[in-house]
């Protein structure tokens, strides 16, 4: 795998004891994620296969089995820059993969959860926990799950209505909502969260921001991370 | 490093009167040594030298930097251009002297990541006229230290390639080190490289103790440092330097401006 000499060099790294939900400590051989996440974005998760919930604000750079005594020993990285979009941070997770099948082509992610993280420069970078912190593995989004699909918008009263379609009956959705498209920083931003139905649309009623002159909607699972 | 044993110990004496910046020591071939004066924690370094006892030979990535007085953990990151790789050594000090351990390495490309082992660093060579990364991971050791290269004096001339940019990069960057070994900093507008190819808009960038770039511009003719300056009054002015230098013994990143070829120049002793 050839990269760029500028690429970005940095060392991964966790102090641990790197914990699954359980409260047990990581095993050996155990996944670690590095995340690139862009700027303003939060990241939504990775599906059961490992790949990343949302592809268009988020990108995996490796999944790798490096657990060692409860931790991720330090190991150092080159990025291509081209990777890496500007003002992004870097974040490493711990996965769950105690169901898979040891040496299987297909890893089965079960949990996840972030470690560490660090903004994303030119040169140098460190992603390390700086503290002994147990990270807690959430449940990941099952594989199968489909990326919602804005089909429509209208104002009723003083709010706004988005239809969606592509959602699962296991999640709900919420709406961030913002001034910039950069900048979706309302999060929740949906009167209430609505449980998703694969076989319909789903409407999701935003109340108005005052003073705005133009909003931006991105539907999201619920939660706030997503 | 053992085959610096001798020449450290020398340097010691060196360090300690701060008499010279740089001595040469006579012997079976000409070998010199570059006091590198820098608080980087990220010191970017030039080959300068060659390999002792071998002409025109480059040197390995453990006869690079002596070690004497660095500490235990710090890292060598040397860019391996042929196969697009990086190198990575830590300095382990124990009873038996310092080496250069290889350091694993996850290399992330457009095509997927891949853990990289890592070569003996006996059996990584350094190209003169490029540069390596010194990880000094030591705050109060950086504060004091000076770091020394070594090695072979050569005159022949050298040959570095500045590379394209790929992709939709704005420039092709290039880590290179005036491969001059005499005393002082390195005039860019000295004539020891002839900039024949070069264009406008292509920059060399300096990287700052405090990790920031300091940018030098090629303006068709020569290099030139544009910089703002604040007047006693508060006033801010643009000033041009129009006799950078990179510090002796430092490299610095050659942005080579996109839609342009790889640029070859030839390094000739002033």
């Amino acid at each position: 795998m050839a990269v760029a000499e500028a690429s970005t060099l940095l060392t991964v790294s966790s102090t641990g004891p790197d914990c699954y939900a359980d409260g047990s400590p990581v095993v050996d051989g155990e996944y670690y994620a590095l995340v690139s996440i862009d700027s303003g974005a939060n990241f939504a998760g990775f599906a059961a296969d490992g790949t990343v919930v949302d592809p268009a604000t988020s990108r995996l750079l490796f999944a790798l089995p490096l657990a060692e005594g409860g931790c991720c020993p330090k190991t150092r990285v080159a990025v291509d820059p081209a990777l890496i979009a500007s003002g992004a941070r870097l974040a490493l997770m711990v996965w769950d993969t105690r169901r898979a099948v040891r040496g299987a082509p297909v890893v089965r992610v079960d949990g996840w959860g972030e470690v560490a993280d660090s903004s994303a420069c030119v040169g140098f970078a460190s992603v390390r926990s700086a503290s002994r912190a147990t990270a807690a593995v959430r449940s990941a989004v099952p594989a199968d799950v489909p990326v919602p699909r804005i089909t429509g918008i209208r104002r009723d009263g003083n709010e706004f209505v988005v239809t969606v379609e592509g959602t699962s009956s296991v999640l709900d959705y919420n709406v961030r909502a913002g001034a910039q498209i950069g900048q979706l920083n309302r999060a929740d931003a949906a009167r209430e969260p609505v449980t998703g139905d694969a076989a319909r649309a789903i409407e999701l009623r935003i109340p108005a921001a005052d003073g705005e002159t133009a909003q931006f909607f991105k539907v999201v699972r619920h939660g706030g991370t997503e | 490093m053992k085959a610096w044993g001798v020449l450290a110990a020398a340097l010691g004496a060196v360090a300690a009167s701060g008499a010279v910046a740089d001595d040469v020591f006579t012997g079976a071939n000409v070998l010199g040594v570059t006091r590198v004066e820098s608080a980087a924690e990220y010191l970017p370094l030039a080959v300068a030298w060659g390999a002792v006892g071998a002409s025109a030979a480059a040197p390995a990535a453990d006869a690079f930097v002596i070690t004497a007085n660095l500490e235990d953990g710090d890292e060598l990151y040397v860019y391996d251009r042929a196969a697009g790789r990086y190198h990575v050594f830590t300095l382990v000090r124990d009873a038996a002297g310092d080496t250069w351990a290889a350091a694993r390495v996850v290399h992330v490309g457009t095509g997927g990541a891949e853990v990289a082992t890592g070569s003996a660093a006996a059996e990584v060579s350094l190209a003169r006229g490029y540069g390596a990364w010194l990880h000094r991971s030591g705050a109060a050791a950086r504060a004091d230290k000076a770091v020394y290269l070594a090695g072979q004096a050569e005159s022949e001339p050298v040959s570095i390639t500045f590379a394209a940019a790929t992709g939709r990069a704005k420039f092709g960057q290039t880590l290179f080190g005036p491969p001059a070994g005499a005393a002082g900093d390195f005039a860019l507008n000295g004539g020891a490289i002839n900039w024949s190819g070069a264009v406008k808009g292509d920059e060399i960038r300096l990287p700052q103790t405090d990790g920031t770039l300091q940018t030098v511009e090629y303006t068709g003719t020569k290099w030139v440092r544009k910089y703002w300056e604040r007047s006693a009054n508060g006033v801010l002015r643009l000033k041009r330097d129009e006799n950078p230098v990179i510090p002796r013994g430092q490299a610095a990143w050659y942005a080579r401006k996109a839609g342009n070829e790889a640029l070859t120049v030839t390094w000739s002793e002033k």
